[in-house]
């Protein structure tokens, strides 16, 4: 197990302050966040490659936090792989093994065991620059594990990838995760990509932790605006704390002219009544139907649209929508391809379900 | 015309320089000249002490170089910025001058010490061994440190993570990664010490047979009126520098380039 307690790094004028995160044993622990978040920061800490200012790291309960890089008994994956120009494939794959007192007998048959595994027999003797992109991730992540670390630290190593390949990688990664018993921590800013590999997650902006759970405590309830942002809420809309349920809320959006019903068990005295908050919902919670606003009722959690955009996306159509009354207030919504067909200046219904809505302080976020 | 004609034809308007310069010396060349100054025993000293002491400049500036310039690449500490800074000292200082500051130096208490009890050095060859190593380190230094910042850190890290100490990272990924660019600041460190005049003549003077390189050989036969002699110690010293700078490239056919 791994465990993060309140890490502060420094790092020119940029800062990750108090970050505290664990990483079960066994499990795949997913730092997201968008770029300059200070995920790779926290890697390369745990690495041993950058120094602390403050905080702990333990590693199956010993402090880890000043041991040399080479005595943490970490493989590390960053983005570039950074696989050594001037050796070939095998030379690569056994690098760490020529620290392990290893005979060369062993080595070789370590070696083998990996390339079989991994698919990558054919190209033992080949020079890196020889490589193509999923070549090279597969040799990576050999020599990763080829020192018998434990405890894999990757550093978006599928940024580079096409979506194809970054997705037959990902399979291969869990795979080998489960076969050999490894626990994964993994930065990235790919939202399917977290929730593809990730058990749990910790949300990264500006150098805080905001919010770590599990992915679907995450998913389903970011803790903030900014967490919201990260794992891909689209739509926001200003509003007013109307009336105080026991397991519900009804909001007042005076831009969209609606009112709502939120059903979502949120903790307890958080908001009150005259409460200023942000109105938060996915692309893909709506549901879309054909207008039927006549311009007198007020309709409780649906809102009138015109269709600005349609954007196919293989499976998925998005539409972007301007309000019909308001034009400064916009949607996006996503629809599965066989479902509603619309077509740009089509006036539309959004339904906005009750318990797919999530609420936000305007003030703190 | 177009740019990439304006620029062939600035690096053409270079080569015609030095070209032109090369050749206006067969105006006083004469080959019985050559073959006699070849065969005399001063001018085989004078081409022995220039190879020799360029060599060990090299190896010695090289020794020194290649630890500070990792250090000045990769390590933040006390002081780095006035060392990278004084590394450009035989840069804006002349040749003449750093020699002097050497002469200076062997008159204060530690430098008088060291000639009466370490080593003499002004008028010997040591001394021009010290002064070409003086006036070459800095450079040395500077190219080995443009080696190892093209060198992504990223490979030691990896290799850190694999089980390698930071020596063990240095020895097998970084070397074997910046050998071309090393053997081609050593070319250019030997070229330059092979071509170092004003610090050398200033701290082991002209003194024919014991101190005198090719270059001091040349200002000295120029200084008694031997222009032909003068000539064909040119051409030897052009040809020394010539000759290696080919087998460089001919151990390297991608071309010695710094920078890794």
């Amino acid at each position: 197990m791994l465990e993060v307690k309140g890490l502060s790094i420094h790092a020119g004028t940029f800062q990750v302050k108090g970050v505290s995160f664990t990483v079960a044993q066994g499990g795949c622990h997913v730092l997201l966040g968008p770029t300059g978040s200070g995920k790779t920061l926290i890697l390369e800490s745990i690495a041993g490659l950058r120094r602390i200012q403050a905080g702990s790291i333990w590693l199956t309960g010993r402090n880890i936090s000043r041991t040399v890089p080479e005595k943490r008994n970490m493989a590390y994956l960053p983005q570039d792989l950074a696989l050594f120009p001037t050796m070939s494939v095998r030379e690569n794959i056994g690098y760490g093994l020529r620290f392990k007192g290893m005979g060369k007998k062993e080595r070789a048959e370590r070696i083998m065991g990996l390339a079989s595994r991994l698919g990558i027999v054919g190209i033992l003797e080949r020079q890196i620059h020889n490589l193509s992109g999923g070549e090279k991730q597969r040799v990576a992540l050999a020599r990763a594990l080829a020192t018998g670390s434990m405890m894999m630290l990757l550093d978006e190593p599928l940024s580079s990838l096409h979506c194809s390949l970054r997705r037959e990688i990902w399979y291969l990664l869990e795979s080998v995760r489960r076969e050999h018993k490894l626990t994964f921590l993994l930065v990235t800013h790919d939202l399917e990509e977290a929730f593809f590999l990730g058990e749990t997650i910790s949300i990264m902006h500006g150098g805080l932790l905001l919010q770590t759970g599990t992915k679907k405590e995450v998913f389903n309830s970011p803790a903030s605006l900014e967490a919201a942002r990260i794992v891909g809420v689209e739509n926001f809309f200003p509003a007013f704390v109307q009336q105080v349920g026991e397991n519900y809320l009804r909001l007042h959006s005076p831009s969209l002219d609606t009112f709502f019903k939120v059903k979502r068990c949120l903790p307890g005295g958080l908001f009150k009544e005259g409460d200023s908050v942000i109105l938060g919902i996915r692309a893909n919670s709506f549901i879309l139907t054909a207008s039927k606003d006549n311009g007198k009722d007020n309709r409780e959690n649906t809102v009138s649209f015109m269709v600005e955009g349609v954007y196919e996306k293989g499976t998925n159509t998005t539409l972007l929508l301007k309000h019909a009354r308001d034009s400064n207030s916009t949607a996006v919504a996503e629809l599965h391809r066989n479902g509603f067909m619309a077509f740009p200046g089509q006036k539309v219904d959004l339904v906005f379900p009750g318990e797919e809505i999530m609420v936000f302080s305007a003030q703190t976020g | 015309m177009s740019f990439k004609r304006l620029c062939i034809g600035f690096a053409l308007s270079v080569f015609l320089v030095y070209a032109g310069l090369i050749i206006s010396l067969y105006s006083f060349y004469s080959s019985e000249h050559l073959l006699r100054i070849l065969a005399s025993p001063r001018a085989l000293y004078a081409v022995r002490l220039s190879v020799v002491a360029a060599s060990v400049t090299m190896l010695i500036s090289m020794l020194l170089a290649i630890p500070a310039a990792y250090a000045l690449s990769r390590y933040q500490f006390a002081g780095k910025r006035l060392v990278d800074t004084l590394l450009e000292l035989p840069l804006f200082v002349s040749p003449a001058a750093l020699g002097a500051m050497i002469l200076i130096f062997f008159n204060t208490a530690p430098g008088v010490w060291i000639q009466a009890n370490v080593q003499q050095f002004i008028f010997t060859v040591y001394g021009v061994v010290l002064a070409q190593t003086i006036a070459v380190l800095g450079v040395a230094v500077r190219l080995a440190k443009a080696v190892f910042d093209e060198i992504p850190r990223r490979y030691e890290a990896v290799a850190r993570t694999l089980g390698a100490s930071r020596l063990q990272a240095f020895t097998s990924i970084t070397l074997p990664h910046a050998y071309r660019g090393l053997f081609a600041a050593m070319v250019l460190t030997w070229a330059k010490a092979v071509g170092e005049f004003g610090a050398t003549v200033t701290v082991a003077g002209t003194i024919a047979m014991r101190t005198e390189t090719l270059p001091i050989s040349i200002y000295m036969r120029l200084a008694s009126a031997d222009i032909e002699g003068a000539v064909s110690s040119i051409l030897i010293l052009i040809t020394i520098s010539l000759v290696v700078l080919y087998l460089s490239r001919l151990l390297f056919p991608g071309g010695t380039y710094v920078g890794g």
